[in-house]
């Protein structure tokens, strides 16, 4: 049953899969509960114009889409700050700007690139050793950097004004979780793809809210949920012969549907 | 040299969104003092703790305890219990978290910080409340979760915005009579804003009559005069008898009735 474990491109997959899984998750808890899924999404989008960027220039498509990411998502919030428009006119403005820009530059690309397709709806089973090596180096960083600073996320999150009068520098707290999220969100494209990946950010840790009674627990079931459906999708995906992106997406959407069932006697 | 004071203003002024809240405004409380702040809505109450606490930008000078208040400055120093606490009441996080995460850093031992919650939840009567979603309690309940964060990390002054907004009289006197208990057993400077004229002659030492600027600060009985109140709510404000004083037979008086009548000598 596990002959498909002995395939190197099968490894790779797991490997990434496992670490984009449980990372997205784990980041995933701060962007529900901050409402920040549209903004995780804008910065999906965003990879589109970064991707294009790279094969333009002749440059490593990843490391472009993650530098590019950052940028967009760094903009967004100090717009936010500094502006007078609210956060989601913000985005809306940027998300389809963003993907323009991607279009634009693909239209000056020479010959069909069949390899943009794969960004659009990801390809965890073509990752090469590069992206392997970059997405579970950056995914490592951000689960540190995530876990040195849970308690001062968690407080920001939950009571911005008090967290600040603690003397919690917030506005520099922000930019660093905004740049762990773009570096996630872009990483993950590989995945599941441009257009799926807000999806492995929100749903594992929206089941895990299902069922939480109190925030302990919903990190370490969005963690359990995020791994879970990462290992089954992709399983699930070579037995089934399914697109492997789309598949994990589905398990998550199986978990998320049975912890809603259980809501009522799980969450006290 | 004079010992420092808990709180010492000195010229504050603050505008927002080039509109002036507070000009000039100058005013010091001695440590263990319970200052209550009066003012009509609008008057700068709320910004004036917010430019205390650095949550608003503003001119002049601020200390605490000798200490300028910047955000470094007050760390573990002050406490502070909002006004209005808006959260999403689906948030899973538990009263003894809430407090944990306000917790310093010098608490370290996973088991002191336990004692430490245990201790402050039961001085606000919320004990069995530490596994308890927040976001399932009452407000009532929250405010006095609130309270408890604000005096968990043993501040030397707490600031309290409107803190009995939604509470009953009941409520209103157990607060009040925790928030002496605090300041005398911790010798705390507390400083507390309130719509309630009548509780000043009962609980502070000073009094800050605010209208955008400083319309008296001192004593209740120096700062409680007509001419005042008149200067800080405008013409025909009047501080009147209450009606149980008047009318009702001594031995029908309530103590809330009774602690209102000592009011002003009546």
């Amino acid at each position: 049953m596990f002959e498909f474990l002995a395939y190197p491109f099968m490894q790779r997959a797991l490997i990434a899969g496992t670490v984009i899984g449980i990372t997205c998750a784990l980041i995933g808890v701060f962007v529900i509960l901050q409402k920040m899924a549209f903004f995780a999404n804008a910065i999906a989008h965003s990879a589109l114009a970064g991707i294009a960027i790279g094969f333009f220039m002749g440059l490593n498509p990843m490391v472009t889409a993650v530098m590019f990411g950052i940028i967009i998502a760094v903009l967004i919030s100090y717009l936010k700050s500094r502006s007078i428009l609210s956060v989601d006119t913000i985005i809306g403005i940027f998300l389809p700007s963003s993907m323009a820009l991607g279009v634009l530059i693909i239209g000056l690309l020479e010959g069909f690139r069949p390899d943009l397709i794969s960004y659009l709806f990801g390809n965890i089973l073509a990752v090469d050793r590069f992206y392997l090596y970059l997405s579970v180096s950056l995914g490592i960083i951000v689960m540190i950097l995530l876990a040195v600073f849970f308690k001062k996320y968690m407080f920001i999150t939950f009571d911005r004004e008090l967290a600040s009068i603690h003397g919690i520098n917030v506005a520099a707290y922000d930019y660093l979780f905004i740049i762990l999220l773009a570096t996630t969100v872009i990483i993950g494209t590989r995945v599941v793809g441009i257009i799926l990946i807000s999806a492995l950010i929100v749903i594992p840790a929206a089941s895990s809210k299902n069922i939480s009674s109190n925030f302990t627990q919903m990190v370490v079931y969005s963690v359990i949920f995020g791994f879970a459906s990462s290992v089954l999708g992709l399983m699930s995906s070579y037995f089934l012969n399914l697109a492997s992106g789309a598949t994990i997406i589905m398990v998550s959407g199986a978990i998320f549907l049975i912890t809603l069932i259980l809501r009522p006697v799980l969450a006290k | 040299m004079d010992a420092p004071k808990a709180l010492d203003i000195n010229d504050l002024s603050v505008t927002l969104g080039g509109k002036r809240i507070l000009q000039n405004i100058t005013f010091s409380v001695d440590v263990g003092d319970f200052l209550i702040i009066i003012g009509p809505n609008g008057s700068g109450k709320t910004t004036l703790i917010k430019a205390v606490l650095g949550l608003v930008p503003s001119s002049g000078k601020i200390s605490i305890f000798g200490k300028p208040a910047n955000r470094v400055g007050l760390k573990g120093m002050v406490g502070y219990v909002p006004q209005k606490f808006e959260f999403d009441r689906t948030f899973p996080i538990t009263v003894s978290e809430v407090l944990d995460i306000a917790l310093g850093k010098e608490l370290r031992e996973p088991l002191k910080r336990k004692q430490r919650i245990g201790s402050v939840l039961g001085q606000v009567g919320m004990a069995d409340y530490a596994h308890k979603k927040i976001g399932t309690l009452s407000g009532g309940q929250i405010q006095r979760v609130l309270i408890a964060r604000a005096i968990a990390n043993q501040p030397k002054i707490v600031f309290f915005d409107e803190p009995l907004a939604g509470v009953d009289i009941k409520g209103e006197k157990s607060f009040y009579e925790l928030i002496r208990n605090l300041k005398e057993a911790q010798k705390l400077t507390v400083a507390l804003i309130s719509h309630d004229v009548t509780v000043v002659n009962l609980y502070a030492d000073k009094v800050a009559a605010l209208n955008r600027i400083m319309v008296a600060f001192g004593s209740p009985k120096d700062v409680l005069i007509t001419q005042n109140m008149e200067k800080a709510y405008g013409q025909g404000f009047g501080i009147f008898k209450h009606k149980e004083c008047l009318e009702k037979p001594q031995e029908e008086l309530t103590q809330q009735d009774i602690e209102r009548c000592k009011l002003f000598g009546e």
